[in-house]
């Protein structure tokens, strides 16, 4: 072989070695990298597996009612010794006017373990009692939509409002019904409804409290549509007040406190549609059926 | 040369091969390293109107959709606190992309529902549910019905 070509092949292998090795190490230094990287990976992957958030349990701790628990501090009264009570406000005073103008109530504070072994009952109103939070869901048995004649057929999860009450056992059962039969039934007709109901709760031997709630008002821009008015609301809440009586149910005239100096829904408790609440409605029902119970 | 050739044909093959496994390892990023469901939700609260938004944990989840919650890894969840809207926000972070189909489906029998509720209840508000989506980008599950679905959707797919 020839010195020139000698030198050739000498000085041929030298940059083609020097390329075929950095051409390994780098080959070799990205297959650590990435192994690194899938261990680290798996690694934290075991680690954000992080213990599910228990599912929520109930409030409410189930208690056998029955004739010997008188522990329950708050005064269990038998539904056949009760007396319908058209109950206002204590605090709300006539101020001569002839506008019959209304002091407005304020209750802003309630006990939320004062309503742990209740149960309410009603429509898309009541789903916020549960919906902004002041009450569990599972104190609550509500729908949209739901009058005093679906009411009693309805189901929700699997359970007819019977069955939730039988299943419940409530201390206390709250009813506010009756806004979406406005438009579409009498008021008679949708206290009757409510009566048959809570017969058939009696008819199961259940030993709770029946509170019946007049219905909200509506703002007047509501009123104005047509579908809910202030005179359809009264004179079904009136039919609620003797219906309560004949049943022997304690009745709660929510519908008061919520109303302004002008007989409509303040707007300080109503949602943008002039019917539904707002959070304050809710903490003012609540504080307000506390007071009445208590 | 030609050994030369081959060495480096080689090398290249090597190289090539190793690119596509490190761009496939790329791709999955780590659940802490991928967005906060919260800043998506809030960014979204902020740009469009939502009455009554109320948070819910993820403890009240299954008050409302059927959802498997040991498979979620971050959420954040709103919905119309007063029952008179059918807005609702709901953003699942969920711990593996296998997930999501089930999700996906647990989410469509809510909107079902919910439109054959407001159908007749408030048919004024149906725009919003009529115009909802569920959206699913691997292990993320998107779901909203609001008054400006599509600039939900927008603020949604800037996260990605």
């Amino acid at each position: 072989m020839s010195a020139k070509r000698r030198r050739q092949k000498d000085s041929s292998f030298t940059p083609a070695l020097v390329f075929l090795n950095l051409l390994i190490i780098g080959v070799i230094a990205l297959m650590i990298f990435f192994i690194y990287r899938f261990i680290t990976s798996e690694d934290n992957a075991a680690s954000e597996r992080t213990t599910p958030a228990p599912r929520t349990s109930r409030v409410v701790t189930e208690i056998e009612i029955s004739e010997e628990a008188e522990e329950i501090t708050t005064t269990q009264i038998p539904i056949s010794m009760t007396k319908a009570i058209t109950t206002t406000p204590a605090s709300v005073t006539s101020s001569g006017n002839e506008n019959n103008e209304r002091i407005e109530i304020k209750f802003t504070e309630y006990d939320p373990d004062f309503f742990k072994d209740d149960l309410f009952i009603g429509d898309s109103i009541m789903t916020g009692i549960s919906g902004f939070g002041f009450i569990p869901a599972e104190n609550v048995y509500a729908k949209v939509g739901l009058n005093p004649e679906s009411l009693l057929n309805t189901e929700i999860d699997g359970k007819t409002a019977l069955q939730k009450i039988k299943d419940f056992k409530p201390r206390n059962i709250y009813i506010m019904l009756g806004t979406n039969g406005l438009d579409f039934m009498s008021g008679e007709y949708m206290a009757q409804g409510l009566g048959i109901f809570i017969d058939d709760i009696i008819s199961f031997g259940i030993n709770s409290n029946i509170i019946v709630m007049t219905i909200p008002p509506v703002t007047e821009a509501h009123d104005a549509e047509g579908k809910e008015t202030m005179t359809d609301i009264n004179v079904y809440n009136s039919y609620l007040i003797d219906m309560a009586a004949e049943k022997g149910c304690k009745l709660v005239d929510i519908c008061s406190i919520l109303k302004n100096s002008t007989g409509y829904f303040s707007d300080k408790y109503a949602e943008q549609d002039g019917l539904h609440f707002l959070g304050t409605a809710y903490k003012a029902v609540l504080g307000y059926l506390q007071e009445e119970l208590q | 040369m030609k050994r030369l050739k081959i060495i480096l044909l080689t090398g290249l093959m090597l190289i090539g091969i190793s690119c596509f496994t490190a761009c496939e390892g790329s791709n999955e990023i780590s659940l802490e390293n991928q967005p906060n469901t919260a800043d998506i939700a809030n960014a979204v609260m902020e740009a469009v109107d939502f009455p009554s938004a109320t948070a819910k944990t993820i403890n009240d989840l299954n008050n409302y959709i059927d959802l498997e919650i040991e498979n979620i890894y971050q959420m954040s969840y709103y919905i119309c606190g007063s029952g008179a809207y059918p807005d609702e926000l709901l953003i699942l972070k969920l711990k593996d992309k296998s997930y999501s189909e089930d999700a996906k489906k647990a989410i469509q029998k809510k909107l079902d529902s919910q439109i054959e509720t407001y159908r007749d209840y408030t048919p004024d508000e149906m725009y919003k549910l009529d115009g909802a989506k569920i959206i699913v980008k691997n292990n993320w599950v998107f779901f909203f019905a609001t008054a400006d679905n599509d600039k939900t959707e927008e603020i949604i797919n800037s996260y990605f």
